[in-house]
């Protein structure tokens, strides 16, 4: 019995790593390319980006850390709307870049000197950047914090004063999660082009694409990626150590605030003055640059048909990458060691939009071509980039499931299939997460549906770019409020909806 | 006469709307060992958390040593040492640092006297993960034990041990702490409560 259901999950695992590799596989097989060595110019692009990265990662887990310590430690500790301050992080990225342009615009006409600051280059991208992943470093580290014993942290308060707690005992326990929150930030943001090209800050990832428009192949442009895959890989050794160190959350509910020093109250009380700004300020500045209600109703008009494409590509999406990611999570929460996390999560470093070229090529050549002229394409595309997010939640809440009441569950079996739904009802709530994030992923991927978008059909983010290039302003600024109330609307649903299982006890 | 170190008074704490602690007052004098005793949810955790500092009380008087605990006294700053009913170890920390966490400056002899008394030694250099529930249970003892606080909190020090092993620690905590540390004991069984042969309070719905 036993040995039966470790070989249905052997060949889960292999299945999932046939499927988010073989793109990969076939077109680095098929293509020829030519292998050459990189000049100072190259060089120095990979500098840049590695210095964009790496100074957004530090920035944004700096104060994802304060706003998350903040959050666990304030009035907010133990109410459900806590991750309310979280809510931008589906906001896809360029939407959330052009509000902050619009900032400096806006600032300018009241305050013209703003100009001198020029909203270009590396400081504008570190600038957009840290704000863009802010939120992702706060959720991360807030979920650190809360899956801690925080009975432990009670215990160190009766020998130590709270500073010294936190220096001795938080930080130290969840410094996995902050340095994990760390490496999937650099790996975002190094293999992100969009920002970037935005402002005008030229990084490898630009000279990767600036490479496959003049070759069209798409095998060096995998060759040019090489390098960078060998740079953020032992990043996601990081990634890995964190799931490997989740543990049953034990929370107390009844946690009196700790009093720290005056100077770090300040500093979470501006990092979480930082991170309201980052949900607020972006609606504030659309709904202004959009102008009037009937600029807004027209864009309403003109952008819920592509509202309604982008949700036929990221609800599939969604679905196909969980399915796939449960085929690996079983087996990678029992047995995972190092090579096997590094083969699952591999993926995750190569651009999507590299990825989908891979994937159009396989499907061109193959009975299956007919799929690549419909919406299909661009979902499968979204889902096997974002499967290696949806598996790290997916083996998080495996791993933080209490083994006893799995063991439990094995010895009261009677039927397969009454293990498996009493399974699915106790990894329901990470199942939803991992829908939420590929959905969320997907609805703003700009790259991938660029590349698989057959004719004639449009999501947000093309229409977006499109009307950034040939388009008035106060449309594109009313097409960023629409997605942002809309995914706004979603998300308050979803808190909402599971506001029970995330509140304290005592609240 | 021996002055009173822990004085309560007419303390109230409720969690919505069910009371936990109503009224409830006692004093405990230097040196002395109290047992705690009563039914599950009867108050008997709360008390012990309020007293370190843990928990805010709705209404009523916590003094310690002569000085009123308002809320700014932070628990370190109480002189008390405690044990969870859970043992609460540090994963990241061996058990060696774990037991002396609380220590002023660390002195390995007195931590190998506490663990070789209570039966853990050899296990300075494990990680909590690596020892079995009762040996965690005995490890946080020895962090309470180590501190060298006047106060001593133990709610179910001793649950999950074993039966000799438990009366060798009973024994140890009678002859070595017993008369010299003010220690509050909160147990469910009556063998420990019966051991000190010291004075036993019943708490029966908060009061």
């Amino acid at each position: 019995m036993r040995n039966r259901k470790d070989a249905i999950r052997i060949i889960g695992f292999v299945l999932y790593l046939a499927v988010v590799w073989l793109p990969l596989f076939y077109v680095c097989k098929k293509s020829e390319c030519e292998i050459t060595l990189p000049d100072a110019r190259r060089i120095g692009l990979f500098v840049n980006s590695i210095k964009l990265g790496g100074c957004t990662a530090i920035l944004a887990c700096l104060l994802g850390v304060l706003a998350a310590l903040f959050l666990h430690n304030s009035f907010l500790a133990n109410k459900w709307y806590r991750y309310f301050f979280v809510i931008l992080m589906p906001v896809p990225y360029y939407v959330y870049a052009l509000s902050w342009m619009y900032l400096m615009r806006l600032l300018a006409v009241i305050w013209p000197e703003v100009l001198k600051y020029s909203a270009q280059g590396f400081g504008a991208c570190l600038f957009v950047e840290t704000m863009t992943y802010i939120p992702i470093a706060t959720l991360l580290e807030l979920a650190a914090l809360e899956m801690r014993n925080r009975q432990t942290e009670e215990m160190a308060l009766v020998y130590k004063s709270p500073i010294k707690v936190l220096m001795k005992n938080t930080i130290p326990e969840v410094l996995p999660y902050i340095v994990a929150a760390a490496g999937i930030i650099f790996i975002l943001s190094v293999t992100d082009f969009s920002v970037p090209s935005m402002f005008q800050y030229n990084t490898y990832m630009l000279d990767i694409y600036s490479v496959y428009s003049r070759t069209g192949s798409v095998a060096q442009a995998y060759v040019m990626a090489l390098p960078l895959s060998v740079l953020l890989l032992p990043l996601l050794s990081f990634v890995q150590q964190a799931i490997k160190k989740i543990s049953k959350p034990q929370r107390s509910e009844r946690f009196v605030p700790q009093r720290y020093p005056m100077w770090l109250q300040g500093s979470m009380v501006c990092a979480f003055g930082v991170l309201v700004c980052q949900v607020f300020l972006p609606i504030l500045i659309f709904a202004v640059t959009t102008g009037s209600l009937k600029n807004a109703r027209k864009s309403f008009e003109m952008i819920y048909e592509q509202i309604g494409t982008t949700l036929v590509i990221a609800l599939p999406a969604a679905i196909i990458a969980v399915l796939c990611a449960a085929l690996a999570a079983g087996f990678l929460a029992d047995r995972g060691n190092g090579v096997l996390w590094m083969a699952a999560l591999g993926t995750m470093v190569l651009p999507g939009a590299l990825q989908a070229m891979g994937l159009l090529d396989m499907v061109n050549g193959s009975v299956v071509h007919w799929m690549s002229t419909t919406v299909l394409m661009p979902a499968f595309g979204c889902a096997l980039h974002y499967m290696p997010f949806a598996l790290i939640v997916l083996t998080g809440t495996i791993k933080r499931a209490d083994k006893q009441r799995r063991e439990l569950a094995i010895l009261y079996e009677r039927h397969w299939y009454q293990h498996l739904l009493l399974e699915l009802g106790m990894f329901l709530p990470g199942i939803l997460c991992a829908i939420a994030l590929v959905f969320f992923l997907s609805f703003g991927e700009e790259g991938i549906v660029l590349v698989l978008m057959p004719p004639g059909a449009e999501t947000v983010s093309v229409k977006i770019y499109n009307y950034l290039h040939y388009g008035a302003s106060e449309y594109v600024s009313g097409f960023c409020l629409m997605v942002t109330l809309f995914m706004f609307l979603i998300e308050v649903v979803l808190l909402w909806m599971m506001r029970r299982r995330y509140r304290g006890r005592h609240e | 006469m021996s002055k009173a170190v822990i004085e309560v008074k007419n303390l109230c704490k409720s969690y919505g709307e069910k009371a936990v602690l109503n009224q409830f007052s006692l004093s405990v004098e230097e040196g002395e060992l109290v047992v705690l005793l009563g039914e599950s949810g009867c108050g008997k955790t709360t008390l012990l958390r309020i007293l370190a500092g843990l928990e805010k009380e709705n209404s009523g008087k916590v003094m310690i040593n002569g000085r009123l605990m308002e809320d700014k006294v932070s628990p370190n700053k109480r002189n008390i040492a405690m044990v969870f009913q859970e043992p609460a170890l540090w994963n990241h920390m061996s058990v060696g640092k774990n037991i002396a966490y609380g220590m002023e400056k660390r002195d390995d002899k007195k931590i190998c006297d506490i663990m070789n008394a209570l039966g853990i030694e050899g296990l300075e250099n494990r990680y909590p993960e690596e020892v079995s529930g009762g040996q965690a249970k005995r490890v946080a003892l020895a962090r309470a034990l180590a501190a060298d606080r006047d106060i001593l909190f133990l709610d179910e020090p001793l649950s999950n041990i074993d039966e000799v092993t438990k009366k060798k620690i009973l024994k140890y905590i009678d002859e070595n702490y017993k008369g010299k540390k003010t220690i509050l004991y909160v147990t469910h069984s009556r063998t420990e409560a019966d051991f000190f042969g010291c004075r036993k309070i019943r708490m029966d719905a908060g009061e």
